[in-house]
């Protein structure tokens, strides 16, 4: 009798999801993986949507090829497709028809916007992205010059596509890393800016094999609202990175006035603490950097062993930082206008009730903003060697 | 309730041959009893009777089983002088005042004697005597002591249980020299009428426990019990569990330390596995060996085998429930490795995953049952079959290759092989979920099993003691190995009333350091 039940429930329980069809089961034979979409503007209503899909076959018979036909005429292991639509779903959609296996986006950590359609306005499509239930919402954005479809079809040699190498860089530090739910926060929060990493390609110097172009991260691009202005270069992007705590590794090389010689340093630790402050109805900011590093080269007659020498360098160093980070500071402010450092929301979370006054007036306020840097920089270690190589 | 009246009559219609035997006393006469015996014993040719008179003076007859009994010895120490002797006054005293035997029994009833015949004790009967006399020169042919095998150990005793119940109870008897070793004997069986030995120490094992062993030991009525695998099975708490409930082992010093921490030990003789209960689903997980390495070797291999149930439970369903369900979790640059070796795979990944389980399950069980010879003909069939030959025929991808093989080995981990086979056969019904209802139909699963697991009880014992209730004192034995010199106390589930099971600060420190350096 009790078994008898259980036996009956266990096939009630089964019916449930046999019976009704919603067996969500998905062999890996049958979706096709996204590494990387690019949007793209078309003409004036209708926009691109491009992906990257990984080609497990190829992936066999390339070994073969590399074998037999060397380097130069490697099949890609993906495939670049795309689809117009009037906006991301509609051209997902029609994507869908045009490939005999299910689209999984589950994989995707790359989504490109071409610099035609950000300045536009990506709003609207992120919208769509982060409705999907597919794409992850902590996949990284970028927007690239020209083009984003290009940077798809790209086949680096380093990587398995251009998805990695995109993927990679972004750990390597040398750019920001924006996810779309942080861009989205950036452009919901008080700020309404947000700096998102600019893509270009990158031709291989030796001219050989002018086919092989990789992508790679080359300054910043300035997103007002939602719309694209302008480019930072990649000296102001240190800055940027430094200034959004993004900073992991990098270096700074400084010329101490007398000398003749250069000190380079690498950054082992670097904080930065922005401090809004609001006195007698004026903001200013402060910004404390702290940063420990090691030293990679010196070619001055400076000591680093000696505490006099030692000294000195520092506060060069942190000369250099200042200096570093007032440039990515003024692009914002003066070239740009657009706070991309996210100023306006410390003063939101430190001043909650006075923010409202000055809310509106931001984008007036904003541009001369008062921004104190102080900088303590701190040199842990010589480095491998104490003192400089004689001849 | 039919069925219980069947029972109940069956039982009393065989009490009936056993109750006429067993009220029957012996008779003066010897021709009698012995034509009485002999008509018990018609159509046994291996029963001999053998006709002699004592001193001259009196028939006698010597009832023996041939091939029980030490014949050498009977004739030296049992005929020889009562042949021989002559002209003494006779009476049972002096019958049995020469006889130069140890084990000497005077039995009234008839049933008595039988048994003792059945046992290999001779019997001698005497005319106008109402007593027969048995002997103790039994001989019984039995396998010498080995190291099971089943159950080897690097570093640790040998010595194995054997067939024989008396040679079993003196292997424990040399460890534990205590008088507080009890030993209580009955007898089960109808027709085989096995010697069961129930083991525990005095003192430390709790009474109630004795008597609930004895309870369920009394309550078995059957034809034969062949094996401890019989008396497992009629005395467990949940028949219907895949769980077993009840340690079963061949090795006396781990029997030893189970009596040493109130647990009771059950022997049942011809068969060399000894039953401990009550037991926790951890004592499954530890092996002897743990306690002749260092306390954290011990810990550490303690977390190994805890680690690989997990894998042998779960790794296969989890590869499946990934890999149809959320591909989304997979590392990207492993999900692409994985699509690009399926690729030319036919199967979807809960038919492979079978596929190969089902194989190597297979091929594990023709490996247990064939004889040494043939096994490394099965080994290298398997190796050809799970491993290249599937992979390269396109049947079954290469990670799902490796998947089985970790679960494989880590099957090999664990120390007791029924708990072994219970993972390896719960791993299926959970694959299944996981192909139907991927990592939420794994998680059912888990939450069923723990379900399962927290009702189940052994000898009044919680299965899951003492992680559930928790005993914190306990835990020692379970998280980790716990060092020789800090388990002061005993469990706390099996010895309530005697706990303390050594003096405190008995860990070893280099106190006369300056002396032993001073020469």
């Amino acid at each position: 009798m009790n078994i008898r039940y259980l036996a009956f429930l266990f096939l009630l329980l089964n019916m449930t999801y046999l019976l009704t069809g919603c067996w969500d089961r998905v062999e890996v034979n049958n979706l096709a993986i996204i590494t990387a979409a690019a949007l793209d503007k078309k003409d004036d209503k209708t926009i691109e949507l491009s992906i990257q899909i990984f080609v497990p076959e190829t992936s066999g018979k390339e070994k073969q090829n590399v074998a037999t036909m060397g380097n130069e005429n490697t099949q890609s292991p993906t495939l670049v497709e795309s689809a117009e639509g009037v906006n991301f779903a509609d051209a997902m959609l029609k994507l869908q028809g045009k490939i005999s296996r299910k689209i999984f986006w589950g994989q995707n950590e790359v989504f490109i916007f071409g610099e035609q359609l950000a300045k536009k306005g990506i709003l609207n499509e992120l919208n769509g992205i982060l409705r999907a239930v597919q794409p992850r919402e902590r996949a990284n954005l970028f927007i690239s010059k020209g083009q984003a479809k290009e940077i798809l079809k790209l086949n680096p040699v380093i990587d398995r596509n251009s998805a990695e190498s995109i993927h990679k860089l972004v750990h390597a530090h040398t750019g920001l890393e924006e996810s779309i739910i942080d861009t989205l926060q950036m452009m919901n929060g008080e700020s309404k800016a947000v700096a998102l990493p600019w893509i270009e390609i990158l031709t291989p110097q030796d001219g050989r094999s002018s086919n092989v172009r990789m992508p790679y991260i080359h300054g910043t691009a300035v997103l007002k609202t939602d719309k694209l202005l302008g480019k930072l270069n990649a000296e102001a992007t240190k800055g940027v990175l430094m200034i959004k705590n993004q900073a992991a590794s990098g270096t700074i090389t400084v010329k101490p006035k007398p000398e003749k010689g250069y000190l380079s340093a690498e950054f082992v630790k670097d904080k930065i603490k922005l401090i809004p402050q609001i006195t007698k109805n004026h903001l200013s900011m402060k910004l404390q950097v702290q940063t420990e590093a090691i030293v990679t080269q010196n070619s001055t007659h400076l000591d680093v062993m000696n505490s006099h020498d030692l000294a000195k360098i520092e506060k060069e160093l942190a000369k250099g930082i200042t200096l570093q980070i007032r440039k990515a500071l003024d692009q914002g402010q003066k070239k740009w206008k657009a706070d991309i450092f996210g100023l306006a929301d410390t003063f939101y979370r430190k001043y909650p009730r006075e923010w409202k006054k000055y809310k509106k007036n931001w984008d007036s306020l904003y541009p001369n903003l008062k921004i104190d840097i102080q900088t303590k920089f701190r040199i842990l270690r010589p480095g491998m060697t104490t003192e400089n190589p004689k001849i | 309730m039919g069925f219980l009246k069947n029972w109940l009559s069956s039982k009393k219609r065989t009490k009936q041959l056993n109750e006429i035997a067993a009220q029957q006393n012996l008779t003066a006469t010897l021709e009698e009893n012995r034509s009485f015996l002999a008509t018990i014993f018609k159509g046994c040719s291996d029963v001999v009777f053998h006709d002699f008179t004592i001193f001259g003076q009196i028939s006698a007859v010597l009832i023996y089983i041939e091939g029980l009994v030490d014949k050498e010895k009977l004739d030296q120490n049992v005929l020889t002088p009562l042949l021989n002797k002559t002209g003494e006054p006779f009476s049972i005293n002096t019958v049995s005042g020469v006889i130069p035997v140890s084990n000497i029994k005077e039995l009234n009833y008839i049933e008595e004697i039988i048994d003792e015949i059945s046992n290999g004790h001779p019997i001698l009967l005497l005319d106008h005597q109402k007593k027969g006399i048995s002997l103790g020169l039994t001989q019984l042919e039995h396998r010498a002591i080995e190291e099971p095998p089943a159950e080897s150990v690097i570093r640790g005793p040998r010595e194995g249980f054997t067939e024989l119940l008396t040679i079993n109870t003196s292997l424990l008897r040399r460890r534990i020299k205590s008088p507080q070793l009890k030993v209580k004997n009955i007898v089960v069986g109808r027709y085989t009428r096995t010697k069961i030995g129930v083991y525990y120490i005095e003192g430390i094992a709790e009474k109630s426990l004795i008597k609930e062993v004895m309870r369920r030991l009394d309550k078995i009525y059957m034809d034969g019990i062949l094996g401890s695998g019989y008396i497992e099975e009629l005395i467990e708490d949940q028949s219907n569990s895949l769980f077993p409930q009840i340690l079963s082992t061949e090795r006396p010093d781990v029997v030893v330390s189970y009596l040493l921490e109130g647990h009771v030990t059950i022997l049942c003789d011809g068969n060399p596995v000894a039953l401990v209960v009550p037991i926790t689903l951890f004592s499954f997980l530890q092996s002897s060996e743990d306690y002749a390495q260092k306390f954290m070797i011990g810990s550490l291999i303690r977390w190994l085998r805890y680690i690989s149930v997990a894998i042998v439970l779960l790794l296969p369903s989890t590869y499946v429930a990934l890999l149809t369900y959320h591909q989304e979790m997979i590392p990207t640059s492993l999900l692409l490795t994985i699509a690009k070796s399926r690729e030319q795979i036919p199967f979807p990944a809960l038919f492979e995953a079978l596929l190969m389980e089902i194989t190597f399950e297979a091929l594990r069980e023709a490996g247990v049952r064939l004889p040494q010879q043939l096994g490394t003909a099965i080994s290298i069939v398997g190796a050809l079959v799970i491993g290249q030959a599937a992979t390269a025929a396109g049947l079954v991808s290469s990670p799902m290759v490796m998947v089985v093989a970790i679960t494989g080995v880590a099957s090999f981990l664990l120390p007791h092989y029924p708990i072994g086979i219970t993972l390896r056969i719960l791993r299926f019904p959970i694959m299944f979920l996981a192909g139907m209802l991927g990592l939420l139909g794994i998680i059912l699963g888990i939450i069923a099993i723990v379900i399962h697991l927290c009702s189940l009880r052994s000898f009044g014992v919680p299965y899951l003691t003492p992680i559930v209730p928790m005993v914190k004192q306990d835990l020692k034995d379970v998280l980790y190995r716990s060092p020789i010199w800090a388990r002061n106390k005993r469990p706390h589930s099996t010895s309530k009333q005697n706990p303390i099971r050594q003096s405190p600060g008995q860990k070893p420190e280099a106190e006369n350091e300056e002396e032993l350096h001073s020469d």
